[in-house]
C-alpha cells in the first residue's frame, strides 16, 4: 500500500486510481481483495480488470471493496468460448449478472478477434448482455493487435501461437457500429 | 490574405544547400570594397547599404512582407559572409518596438547621448540613424510593392513599422516580423526570441476584435506570422551540412502563460496547432494552480503539438529567483530563448555554460583515495567551483571579446540597457548579465556515487584503489563486475537510490553558489546538457556507474540511457526529489510511444509540479517510425521530436543523434 500511496497525487490530479490487472488478478484474490480494500480506506478509487472466470463468493466479496468492474465479454457462442478460452462461459455470465444485482458499475470489455468472434452474432450478444444490466457504465471493445507478440518470442512461445490480422480503423468502426445498432449503452473503443 | 498551406509547402521544398543569395553577393563586394574603411560607423554603413540594395519580394501565399530570396552559393562564395554577424540568442524589446517604433527609440537613444556628451555615446547614437533610417528606407519600397500588388492593408502598414508605433494587430505583427527577419537574415544571426508575446500581444488582439476581426481570422494570421519563423532556417536544422545562412537551425521561442495568461495566450496555441510546424517553439510558462480554462488549452495543445511546445513551472521558477536577489518585477518576466536557456527578458545579454562536470567529477574520483563520499563530495564541490569561479572571471569583462569590440549592431536598438547606456551591453557591464551555468549528467555523477558507495565503502568488495583502477582501465577484464553494476537499481525508479543523484545535483549548485561574481551578474543554474552527453563521451573515460569510454552520459534532467525501469509515475517522482527549486534552466524530455490524452498529460504535468518538477516537453513517436525514417528519410520530411530543448526535423539529424533518440525510454500512457 505504501507504494500505491507515493502516487496519490497523480490519482488526484488525474480522477484516476488503482486498477489490478491481467493476468487475472481474481487468481490472486487474497492479495486482491486486501490491496483494494486498503485503497479503499485510503480513499483511492479502485478498479478491477477480470475474465470473471471465479468462484461466485469471492466476486461478491471483491465487489465490495470495488469502484468499477472492467469485465471481459469474450464470446457469446458457448462451445466456442470453451474451444477459445479453454471453459465454458456460463460462470462468467452469472457473476456478471450477481454483480450487476448487487449495483456494482460495469464496463464490459470485449477483445475482437478477426475471424473469431468479429461475427453479427457475437456481437448482438453483446449488446443484448449490456442491454440487460441495470446500469452498466459502457462497452469497451478491444481490437486485436500483434503487441504481444514480442513478448512471446521473448518466451520463446511463438511457436504454435494462432497468429491474426490486424484490424484497419475501418473494419474497428464497424464493429462498434454493429454492436451499437443495438444497444443504448454507449460503445467505445478501450 | 495569404495562404497556410502554400507557405508550408514552400518550406518543405526550400533547398537545404541554398543561402541567402543577394547577402552575400552585396557582403563579399562590400568587404572588399570597404576594406580600407575603418571609420566607427562601418558597420552602420555596411547594413545600411545592404539594405538599400536588397530587393523586397512578395508572394502570393504571404500573410506578410519580408522574406529573403535564397539560391545556392557561387562556387567560392564566401558564404555566409560573417561581416555584420551578431551573436544572437537573445529576446528583444518587442513591446517597446510597438509601442514607440523606431522613431521613438531613436528619440530615446539620442536624447540620452546628448545628456552623456561622450565621443562613443554620440557614435552610438549616430549609428542608430543610420540604421533604423536604412530600415525605414527599405520597408518604404516594401510598401510600394505591396501597393503596386494591390495589398492595401500591408502597403498601410508597412507605411508606418517598423519605424512608426504599431496601430493594429496585423501592423504589430509586421512590424515584429521585418526586424526579426532583419536580425535573423541580413545582419546574421540565430536564435532571436519573442519574449512575452501574450503579454505585449494582447491589446492589439483586444483592439481588432472590437473593431470587429473574428477570432478565427486573427487565428490564421498568427499562424501565417508563425509560418514565417520557419524560413529562417527552412528544414535546415542541426544536420551534418549546416545550410548556408548564419541563422541556420535558428530557434525561436514564443514565451506565455506566467503570472496572468490572458486570452491571447490560448489564441497563440491555437495558431501553433493551425502553423504546426517545427517553429517557434511554444514555451509556456505555467502555473500549477493557473486558471483552468488556460491549462485545459495548454494541455490539449501539448497532445497535438507534442514536441512542438513545452512547459515550465513557472512560479517555482520565479520563487527560486527571487530567492537570489532578483527583483520581483523582473522576475515575474523571465523568460526562455533559445536552447532551453534561461534570459531575464530583454532586460540583460546572456551566456551559457556547459560545466564539464563529469570530466571534474572522473580526475577528483581518480585524484585521491578517499575514504568516503563526504569527503570526494567536498573535493569535487571544490574543484566544481574552480571551474566555474575561472569562466566567470573570463566573462565578466566582456562576454565575447569580439563583439564587445563592436560599439554598435543592430541588436543594440532592442535591448533596454543598451538604448539607456547608449552602447552595446555585452561588455558585461549591462544591469543584468545572466549567465546559464549548466550541469551536464547528473544521473551519471549520482549513480557513479551510488556505485562507489556500495561496492568499496559499505559492502567493502573492493579498496577505492583497485575500483578506481578498474574503472580506469574501462572495466577491462571485469566484464562481470560491469554487468552487476548494469543490473544495479539507478536513479529514475523511485527507490532511495534517487538520494545520490539528488547529492550530485546538490553538489552541484553549492558549487555555483559559491562562486564570487559581480553584483550585476546572475548566475542562472541548472540541470542540463543540450548535446554535450554524446559529444562529449568520446573523451571521457569509463565512470563507476558502468558506463565504459565514449558511450553517452545521461541527457539533461534524464537519467541515464534504460535505467528508468519502473513507471512514469516513478521516474517523475524521482526527478521532482531533485533540488529543482533552486535551478532557473534546464530541461527534462519525456519519450511517448503512442499520443496521449490531454487529461493524462494535465494529470501527469500538473502531478510532477506540485512535487516539485521543474520543465517538461514530450515527443510521441514509436521506435518503428523512427526505424522506418532512417532508411526511408524522404517519406517524414515532417516528421520532428523534441531534442534537448526544442524541436528537430528528424531525417535532418545526423545518424548519432537519431541513435540517441532510438534509445530514450518509451513510455505508454
Amino acid at each position: 500500500m505504501t507504494e500505491v500511496l507515493k502516487d496519490r497525487v497523480f490519482y488526484e490530479n488525474s480522477g484516476g486510481g488503482l486498477t489490478l490487472s491481467g493476468g487475472e488478478p481474481m487468481l490472486q484474490f487474497e492479495f486482491a481483495y486486501e490491496l483494494l480494500k486498503q485503497a479503499k480506506q485510503n480513499g483511492i478509487h479502485t478498479c478491477i480488470e477480470t475474465c470473471g472466470f471465479a468462484s461466485a463468493e469471492n466476486i461478491l466479496r471483491i465487489a465490495t471493496v470495488t469502484d468499477i468492474f472492467l469485465y471481459d465479454w469474450k464470446l457469446t457462442n458457448e462451445k466456442m468460448h470453451q474451444e477459445y478460452t479453454g471453459v465454458e462461459n456460463t460462470l462468467i455470465l452469472k457473476n456478471l449478472q450477481q454483480l450487476d444485482a448487487v449495483g456494482s458499475n460495469i464496463v464490459l470489455r470485449c477483445p475482437i478477434i478477426p475471424s473469431v468472434n468479429d461475427t453479427e452474432e457475437h456481437f448482438r450478444g453483446i449488446a443484448n448482455i449490456a442491454n440487460s444490466l441495470r446500469n452498466p457504465l459502457a462497452i469497451e471493445i478491444e481490437p486485436y493487435h500483434s503487441l504481444g507478440e514480442n513478448k512471446y518470442i521473448k518466451l520463446g512461445k511463438l511457436k504454435g501461437i494462432q497468429k491474426f490480422e490486424q484490424p484497419t480503423e475501418k473494419q474497428i468502426e464497424t464493429w462498434m457500429n454493429q454492436i451499437q445498432n443495438n444497444t443504448k449503452v454507449t460503445v467505445k473503443k478501450a | 490574405m495569404g495562404n497556410l498551406s502554400e507557405l508550408k509547402k514552400l518550406v518543405f521544398e526550400s533547398d537545404n544547400n541554398a543561402c541567402f543569395i543577394e547577402r552575400e553577393r552585396i557582403l563579399n563586394r562590400l568587404e572588399k570594397e570597404m576594406a580600407d574603411y575603418n571609420e566607427p560607423d562601418k558597420y552602420a554603413i555596411i547594413l545600411s547599404k545592404l539594405l538599400s540594395e536588397a530587393s523586397t519580394p512578395i508572394f502570393d501565399c504571404d500573410y506578410f512582407a519580408g522574406r529573403v530570396v535564397e539560391a545556392l552559393p557561387e562556387e567560392n562564395m564566401a558564404a555566409p559572409s560573417e561581416l555584420l554577424c551578431s551573436v544572437g540568442h537573445m529576446s528583444f524589446d518587442y513591446e517597446k518596438l510597438l509601442k514607440v517604433g523606431l522613431k521613438g527609440i531613436l528619440t530615446e537613444i539620442k536624447a540620452n547621448a546628448k545628456e552623456k556628451g561622450d565621443f562613443d555615446s554620440v557614435s552610438f547614437a549616430k549609428n542608430a540613424e543610420i540604421v533604423i533610417m536604412a530600415i525605414k528606407n527599405y520597408v518604404q519600397r516594401y510598401a510600394n510593392e505591396a501597393r503596386n500588388r494591390g495589398l492595401l492593408e500591408m502597403a498601410k502598414a508597412l507605411d508606418h513599422v517598423p519605424y512608426e508605433p504599431a496601430y493594429d494587430f496585423f501592423s504589430a505583427l509586421q512590424s515584429i516580423w521585418l526586424i526579426h527577419m532583419i536580425a535573423s537574415c541580413y545582419v546574421g544571426a540565430r536564435d532571436y526570441a519573442f519574449g512575452r508575446f501574450d503579454e505585449y500581444m494582447l491589446p492589439f488582439y483586444e483592439k481588432a476584435l472590437k473593431n470587429g476581426k473574428t477570432e478565427s481570422e486573427l487565428t490564421e494570421i498568427l499562424a501565417g506570422f508563425f509560418m514565417k519563423t520557419n524560413e529562417i532556417c527552412g528544414r535546415g536544422t542541426h544536420n551534418y551540412k549546416c545550410k548556408p545562412i548564419l541563422s541556420q537551425a535558428s530557434k525561436q521561442y514564443i514565451n506565455i502563460g506566467g503570472e496572468n495568461p490572458n486570452v491571447f495566450s490560448s489564441v497563440v496555441l491555437e495558431a501553433a496547432k493551425l502553423n504546426h510546424m517545427a517553429q517557434p517553439q511554444i514555451t509556456v510558462l505555467l502555473k500549477p494552480d493557473a486558471d483552468e480554462e488556460f491549462t485545459a488549452n495548454v494541455f490539449t495543445a501539448l497532445s497535438v503539438l507534442t514536441d512542438k511546445m513545452h512547459i515550465y513551472h513557472y512560479s517555482q521558477i520565479v520563487e527560486a529567483l527571487i530567492n537570489q536577489g532578483i527583483e520581483k518585477e523582473i522576475a515575474k518576466e523571465f523568460t526562455y530563448s533559445a536552447c532551453c536557456t534561461f534570459d531575464l527578458n530583454y532586460h540583460s545579454f546572456r551566456l551559457e555554460y556547459f560545466t564539464p562536470v563529469p570530466q571534474i567529477f572522473l580526475s577528483v574520483f581518480h585524484h585521491n583515495e578517499y575514504s568516503s563520499l563526504r569527503e570526494l563530495l567536498a573535493d569535487f564541490k571544490a574543484a566544481l567551483t574552480e571551474e566555474i569561479q575561472n569562466y566567470v572571471n573570463r566573462t565578466q569583462d566582456g562576454f565575447c571579446e569580439e563583439e564587445a569590440r563592436k560599439q554598435f549592431v543592430l541588436d543594440s536598438l532592442l535591448l533596454s540597457d543598451s538604448t539607456v547606456e547608449c552602447r552595446y551591453a555585452c561588455d558585461g557591464k549591462a544591469k543584468y548579465n545572466v549567465l546559464n551555468i549548466f550541469c551536464p549528467g547528473v544521473a551519471t555523477i549520482g549513480d557513479s556515487l551510488m556505485v562507489l558507495d556500495k561496492l568499496v565503502f559499505k559492502e567493502m568488495r573492493y579498496s577505492y584503489s583497485e575500483f578506481a583502477e578498474i574503472v580506469k582501465n574501462n572495466y577491462q577484464n571485469h566484464e562481470e563486475l560491469l554487468e552487476e553494476i548494469k543490473g544495479y537499481t539507478m536513479f529514475g525508479n523511485d527507490t532511495e537510490i534517487d538520494r545520490y543523484t539528488v547529492l550530485a545535483g546538490n553538489a552541484f549548485l553549492d558549487a555555483v553558489d559559491a562562486v564570487e561574481h559581480r553584483e550585476n551578474h546572475y548566475l542562472a543554474a541548472g540541470f542540463y546538457s543540450l548535446e554535450r552527453e554524446n559529444v562529449w563521451a568520446a573523451e571521457i573515460g569509463a565512470t563507476p556507474n558502468g558506463r565504459r569510454k565514449g558511450e553517452p552520459f545521461s541527457e539533461n534532467q534524464s537519467p541515464t540511457y534504460g535505467a528508468d525501469k519502473n513507471s512514469i509515475t516513478a521516474l517523475l517522482k524521482s526527478l521532482s526529489k531533485l533540488p529543482f527549486e533552486r535551478t532557473v534552466t534546464g530541461g527534462l524530455n519525456l519519450t511517448f510511444s503512442q499520443r496521449i490524452s490531454p487529461e493524462i498529460l494535465q494529470a501527469l504535468v500538473i502531478s510532477y509540479f506540485q512535487m516539485g518538477g521543474f520543465h517538461i516537453g514530450i515527443s510521441v513517436i514509436d521506435r518503428k517510425t523512427l526505424e522506418d525514417a532512417m532508411v526511408n528519410p524522404n517519406k517524414y520530411k515532417s516528421l520532428t521530436v523534441r531534442l534537448y530543448g526544442f524541436s528537430e526535423y528528424f531525417i535532418s539529424l545526423p545518424k548519432w543523434q537519431q541513435i540517441a533518440i532510438l534509445n530514450r525510454t518509451e513510455y505508454c500512457v
